[in-house]
């Protein structure tokens, strides 16, 4: 098993054991290459970034990890994917079950046309029994998680329609809480945000990364500097399946200067420069 | 526009109502309330009780619709669910054609299987002919099936993708995602696929007329007695398909009775509209909620 060095720890020569990883991983499409070798480790308790242009294959990889790719026809996913070395992709695995383990946080936030309650009840009331007074706790639980309580605790049967995209968001991210998931996966969880959705969400990583692992898929390097103890870098030449140009600490990669496809990323990023490659 | 269209379909159901009204008038007059409720329809003897036919179509009517309401919502499921995507197509085509196929067609086959099959399958309760109120239900239902089907994939499919996605993305399973979202959220549509279907089997004439029995005063002993689901009977539209009308068009009382057949028709049809549209009113969020 992979064990890996984390950033902001007390001691820098500490090592986390690996609780997912990924060995050779690849996905097809047919005939095309959407993935292909992806060998990456992520340990207990850090926020793992996965950077990369449009297109390389960052949220595909993500699915991977929780197995929400099966629900893509037409893909064909090759190598291993491990959850505490167990594979996700065997007949042991309970693929339901790896899911409430290994939530998941989309793009876009998709809220079910019910109430704020019954929304973030929602996934856990399936999931195990909660005696109706126990509901309103494990929702107030879950919302203060996602610092959303003190907005909506007077209207908890209003809509959850009703809320701002960036409120949608956080209370889609209380619904994955109220799972108690021990990895969080984020998928450009604040591209539809303004800015100040944006910050309550980074802060919300920030205030959750204490107790919870995450990975996340961003296109701001900014966030990424903010919020990720480690990056991996995934790069896609036009016709290949994304790889992993490069991983590792966050400010190692950033400050890359040897890999051309980093760079233009980081150029185009921080508006210096932008190469058509 | 839209509302010169909706005025004049208005106006046209209310001419109808008032003419089907004018025409049945005499047997309102010469039995009032008892027209409705009368057991006995003998046109000879100038007595005129609908009962007994709306008994049947209410019992046709209610087999037909428990029968094909969870098969045709359970294969709507199925292929918007399940299915591979390329195989939805060609399955909701030639369930769709199946739709289309007219209920003369689905008469005869009525009288070539169906009616042979209840026969000699329920001969153990002593049958006297295969043409029973039963046959009549489940031929209906086979006739709405495809209805009922491809409207309600119609309706599940209006729920977005991402629903789904999410909530198995929570670990709820297939099945669980299929009830707790898909259905939940579509519910409405399933109901109007349902209401849709209903119209056709309450107007639905041939098919029935073929295989229904068309025997007069088949009331039961009780009412909650099953046995005259495996009897001959009569439903409103196949009284009215029937020979008799002719025979009623030189007497006024006698057409009167039958025009008021037609009238109690529409009255149904129209309240079953009239229900179902206020169903639909129903805000989305709210009747989403209830079911939760």
């Amino acid at each position: 098993m992979i064990e890996t060095k984390s950033k902001g720890q007390s001691d820098p020569s500490e090592t986390r054991t690996c609780i997912l990883e990924t060995r050779q991983l690849k996905v097809y499409a047919g005939k095309q290459v959407l993935l292909q070798g992806i060998d990456l480790g992520i340990s207990e308790g850090e926020v793992f970034g996965l950077i990369g242009p449009s297109g390389a294959g960052k949220s595909t990889l993500l699915r991977c990890l929780n197995r929400l790719i099966d629900l893509d026809q037409g893909l064909r996913v090759e190598g291993a994917v491990l959850f505490h070395g167990q594979s996700v992709r065997g007949r042991a695995m309970d693929v339901d079950e790896l899911r409430v383990r290994v939530g998941m946080l989309f793009q876009q936030p998709v809220v079910f046309p019910l109430s704020i309650l019954k929304n973030v009840i929602f996934g856990v009331r399936h999931q195990r029994k909660i005696a109706r007074r126990d509901r309103l706790l494990v929702a107030e639980k879950a919302l203060r998680e996602a610092a959303l309580w003190q907005e909506v605790k007077d209207r908890l049967q209003t809509p959850a329609l009703k809320l701002s995209v960036g409120q949608q968001q956080r209370l889609c991210l209380a619904r994955t809480l109220a799972m108690e998931p021990e990895i969080i996966l984020m998928d450009e969880p604040t591209s539809a945000l303004d800015p100040k959705s944006t910050q309550a969400i980074d802060d919300l990583i920030m205030e959750l990364k204490k107790k919870r692992t995450i990975v996340l898929v961003t296109h701001h390097l900014n966030q990424a500097r903010r919020l990720c103890d480690r990056v991996a870098f995934i790069s896609a030449k036009s016709g290949e399946g994304g790889r992993i140009a490069c991983m590792g600490e966050t400010e190692t990669v950033m400050s890359r200067t040897d890999l051309a496809e980093l760079s233009d990323f980081v150029g185009c990023e921080q508006g210096v420069t932008c190469c058509e490659s | 526009m839209s509302f010169f269209f909706t005025a004049l379909a208005a106006f046209f159901l209310l001419l109808m109502l008032f003419l089907f009204v004018w025409q049945s008038l005499p047997v309102w007059r010469q039995s009032g309330l008892a027209y409705v409720t009368g057991e006995s329809w003998y046109f000879r003897q100038q007595e005129f009780g609908a009962l007994a036919m709306i008994y049947g179509t209410l019992v046709v009517s209610l087999l037909a619709l428990l029968l094909a309401a969870p098969v045709g919502i359970g294969a709507a499921l199925f292929t918007a669910e399940i299915l591979p995507r390329r195989w939805r197509l060609p399955v909701k085509a030639a369930v769709e054609l199946l739709a289309g196929v007219p209920s003369v067609v689905y008469g005869l086959l009525g009288i070539l299987f169906l009616r042979n099959w209840v026969y000699d399958g329920l001969q153990y309760l002593d049958l006297l002919s295969g043409d029973t109120l039963l046959t009549a239900g489940i031929l209906l239902a086979l006739m709405i099936l495809p209805t009922v089907m491809t409207l309600s994939d119609d309706a599940l499919r209006t729920v977005p993708a991402a629903q789904g996605r999410a909530a198995r993305g929570l670990g709820l399973t297939r099945a669980e995602t299929a009830i707790w979202v898909s259905l939940a959220q579509s519910w409405r549509g399933m109901v109007s696929a349902l209401l849709l279907a209903l119209g056709r089997v309450l107007g639905e004439t041939i098919a029935v007329f073929l295989v229904v029995g068309r025997r007069d005063n088949a009331l039961p002993e009780s009412w909650l007695s099953l046995r005259p689901l495996v009897e001959a009977g009569q439903t409103l539209t196949s009284k009215l398909g029937g020979s008799e009308i002719n025979i009623a068009y030189g007497d006024p009382l006698h057409w009167a009775a039958m025009v008021g057949l037609a009238l109690l028709l529409l009255i149904v049809v129209a309240g079953i509209t009239w229900l179902g549209n206020i169903l639909m009113r129903r805000k989305e969020g709210e009747s989403y909620a209830s079911l939760h």
